[in-house]
């Protein structure tokens, strides 16, 4: 739909191809239960071309709700991948991080900028690293985007997302 | 048509309340400062000449943002340490430690583009009169709050924030690509409490089955107490245009209120000093609704001004005593008002 602004949006039930890419990701990669920290039931909330997944849209009584409750994630390319907020409160729990790549100031600096991971900016690795991994900084420990391994040796990371989205997608 | 008590008024019944014809005088200040003549006139009618000079001035001087920390993400202490290694320098709002005015900025980066902003550590306020209005509302309250206009997002993530995820606020708009604004600053700031609705606020009681303890509505209006901002707002509103903006802002503190559960508080706000906007709207509501009444505001957060009770040739209830006014130059802030009522 376009609404009189201009701006294309839809909102509506994540499909279930994608809430299974989801779910296994946390289930067999991050190995905790999807449930907690996802719920059963995720939603679409589309602004041109940006797809967020969240907790409810459709009707809130007779009003439209377009979004509600916690940023899941960012559907790219027609894949799911994690929120920030929902790796941080899974490596919370957990006491440890999996799946992710802790990075150096200089590396979080390019990496906002969009680029990708090398591997002078790596300080530590965790497996599974053959996969989506978190980049976390290693200022705070906040996870500020997703890469994954690129190339023969798996030592490069390319940015799918980062934080600096709040920027180039809201400028 | 003759005038009722009993129903809004038209726009055509509005501009000819509001009405003001500019003396020479303002006509003079109004080509000196680049104004419409009849905006002078009301600032000296409501000030006299003097008073009306210094607003005229502080309008002239830019303000500085205000930044509020996300305290779910990060103590005060630690986003001003963050912020000064990279060359800001902060200043306390004495009122509201959480908050503080940017006073210097280095060349690179904007206090837009830190890593500390993606993170969501915090939110940029054009000023640090828009925290007024949720202080005195969620002053100790713990509960859902619906916030009626809420894009683009900076009272509903304060208010998210103050209820720290127990409950739920509603936050509703009518444009959508504020509303998107709105979206990306609960996603950038974790924030987990917040429903967002698409919908006029004058709708709002009819498609929602519940009612609320707390309301706030941020109406629409003209800005008028932002031209320090914007100073396009010195001409962009003509006579005919703040009466439209009047009858819907009183529509939809008309509508609003039915949102309200009894005893329930709703918070008039707008970033207007004009008193069409204001004291106007609401002496308008009072006259064609007897279920409400003006409520003091719970603490004094510092030397505000009362709302008026008397402009032009119109009388406005002594209550309104009890609703505040931001002036630019008195407070240096935007100017503001704010008006806390009460269902009875």
């Amino acid at each position: 739909m376009r609404d009189h602004n201009q701006l294309d949006y839809k909102i509506g039930k994540l499909p279930y191809r994608i809430r299974s890419i989801l779910n296994y990701y946390i289930r067999e990669i991050l190995q905790v239960n999807p449930t907690k920290y996802i719920g059963l039931e995720q939603y679409l909330a589309c602004f041109d071309k940006y797809c967020f997944i969240h907790q409810g849209s459709g009707k809130f009584d007779e009003a439209t709700l377009l979004f509600s409750g916690k940023w899941i994630g960012i559907v790219i390319g027609n894949k799911p991948y994690l929120s920030p907020l929902i790796y941080e409160e899974i490596y919370n729990d957990l006491g440890e991080f999996r799946a992710a790549i802790i990075v150096g100031e200089k590396g979080v600096k390019n990496f906002l900028y969009g680029n990708d991971i090398l591997p002078t900016s790596i300080i530590k690795e965790y497996e599974p690293l053959n996969t989506i991994v978190a980049i976390v900084d290693e200022k705070d420990y906040s996870v500020i985007g997703v890469a994954k391994p690129i190339g023969t040796n798996k030592k490069v990371y390319r940015n799918i997302y980062d934080i600096g989205l709040f920027l180039r997608a809201w400028s | 048509m003759k005038k009722s008590k009993d129903r809004i008024p038209s726009i055509k019944e509005i501009y000819e309340d509001i009405f003001v014809r500019p003396s020479n005088i303002a006509k003079n200040l109004s080509k000196k400062y680049g104004y419409l003549p009849y905006m002078i006139e009301r600032y000296i009618r409501m000030l006299g000449f003097n008073e009306a000079k210094e607003l005229l001035e502080s309008f002239e001087k830019p303000l500085k943002p205000v930044i509020r920390t996300n305290t779910m993400l990060i103590t005060p202490e630690e986003l001003v340490t963050r912020l000064n290694d990279l060359g800001f320098k902060l200043e306390k709002i004495p009122w509201a430690p959480i908050a503080f005015r940017v006073v210097k900025m280095p060349k690179s980066p904007t206090i837009g583009s830190t890593h500390e902003y993606l993170k969501g550590y915090y939110y940029i306020h054009r000023d640090a009169a828009s925290l007024v209005p949720v202080i005195l509302l969620m002053h100790n309250y713990q509960g859902e709050v619906i916030d009626t206009c809420a894009a683009p997002g900076g009272k509903t993530t304060y208010i998210a924030q103050m209820l720290g995820n127990k409950y739920y606020v509603i936050a509703n708009d009518l444009v959508l690509y504020r509303l998107k604004a709105l979206i990306s600053h609960l996603m950038r700031m974790k924030i987990k409490n917040v429903r967002v609705l698409w919908s006029d606020a004058r709708k709002l009681p009819i498609l929602l089955e519940k009612k609320y303890s707390r309301v706030l509505a941020d109406v629409p209006c003209s800005g008028e107490g932002t031209i320090m901002i914007d100073p396009g707002r010195k001409t962009r509103t003509t006579l005919k245009d703040l009466a439209k903006i009047v009858r819907r802002e009183i529509e939809i503190l008309y509508h609003t209120i039915d949102l309200l559960e009894p005893s329930g508080i709703l918070a008039y706000v707008t970033c207007s000093i004009a008193p069409e906007e204001n004291e106007y709207v609401l002496n308008k509501v009072l006259e064609i609704r007897d279920d409400i009444e003006i409520f003091s505001p719970p603490i004094k957060l510092f030397d505000w001004d009362p709302w008026l009770t008397n402009y032009l040739n119109m009388d406005f209830p002594s209550e309104f005593k009890k609703c505040i006014r931001i002036w630019p130059h008195k407070h240096r802030m935007i100017g503001f008002t704010t008006c806390l009522i009460k269902k009875v």
